[in-house]
């Protein structure tokens, strides 16, 4: 099965609570970034997600976290040999009422994706936002101000001067 | 291109018209749409000029035609080939 294919699959069946983020989100709005699983927020219950799940016949199991800097929790599963995650809207900086559809794919607008990249801050993350802020400058003062906000400017100026990152993204958009 | 592409009613009508199909020639897309295939043409370069679609000549029944392709679908075909490609490497190792 492709990435895409089960991305559609995955978003159907948590349709209407549900978009696309992680890196194939990235690559719709333009990052090239290879992923090979597929990350969801939705706006439900796990219990509802493993459910909704089951009934079209994925297995999928929860983790719960107490840690402070963690999700409070993540419904995981493999489908058809594809990794998927399902995370919960709320906490990932994604607004249930921002959503675009790019070539028939539920994603959050630019936007929110930037914030849900900034929470989660990692140096992925940031090699995203960077990489959108110099394919649509923009939004640059934007996440440069998101990035400040949830203490992670530094390292997004770092990818916003790398080499490679400017030589492959800068002027492109 | 500008993330956010000013665009006429009748352009964002196209747009979310290619977005929705398969890649498919103008002509196919004007009939598809049922408009004249004139404004349809004028509006695909537009939208193509904007960095919001593609064209590419394709040969189809022995004639060649102008493929559309919405920017979004075609960098979803791109990650489902690297995918594809990376997959092969693992099962190879």
């Amino acid at each position: 099965m492709q990435l895409s294919e089960a991305a559609h699959r995955l978003l159907d069946i948590l349709d209407p609570d549900a978009v696309l983020i992680g890196g194939i989100c990235g690559a719709i709005y333009g990052v090239e970034r290879f992923t090979r699983d597929v990350d969801i927020a939705a706006d439900l219950e796990p219990e509802t997600i493993i459910q909704r799940l089951k009934d079209a016949g994925i297995d999928a199991a929860v983790r719960y976290s107490n840690e402070p800097d963690d999700l409070s929790w993540v419904v995981h599963g493999l489908f058809e040999g594809i990794e998927f995650q399902v995370l919960p809207a709320s906490e990932t900086g994604i607004s249930r009422g921002l959503f675009e559809v790019k070539a028939g794919y539920k994603v959050p607008d630019i936007h929110s994706f930037m914030v849900s990249k900034c929470i989660a801050a990692g140096q992925q993350d940031m090699h995203d936002v960077a990489a959108l802020c110099l394919l649509y400058p923009e939004l640059d003062s934007a996440g440069r101000e998101l990035a400040a906000k949830y203490g992670c400017l530094e390292k997004l100026e770092s990818w916003l001067s790398d080499r490679r990152l400017l030589q492959r993204y800068a002027g492109k958009g | 291109m500008a993330y956010m592409t000013k665009l006429t009613r009748r352009q964002k009508e196209l747009l979310a018209e290619i977005e929705q199909s398969r890649p498919m020639s103008i002509y196919a897309l004007a009939r598809h749409s049922g408009r004249n295939y004139r404004r349809v043409f004028d509006h695909v370069k537009q939208l193509a000029a904007a960095g919001l679609v593609d064209i590419s000549p394709q040969i189809r029944n022995g004639r060649q035609v102008s493929i559309v392709e919405s920017i979004y679908q075609q960098r979803m075909r791109r990650l489902d080939e690297i995918f594809a490609f990376k997959v092969k490497i693992d099962a190879t190792q």
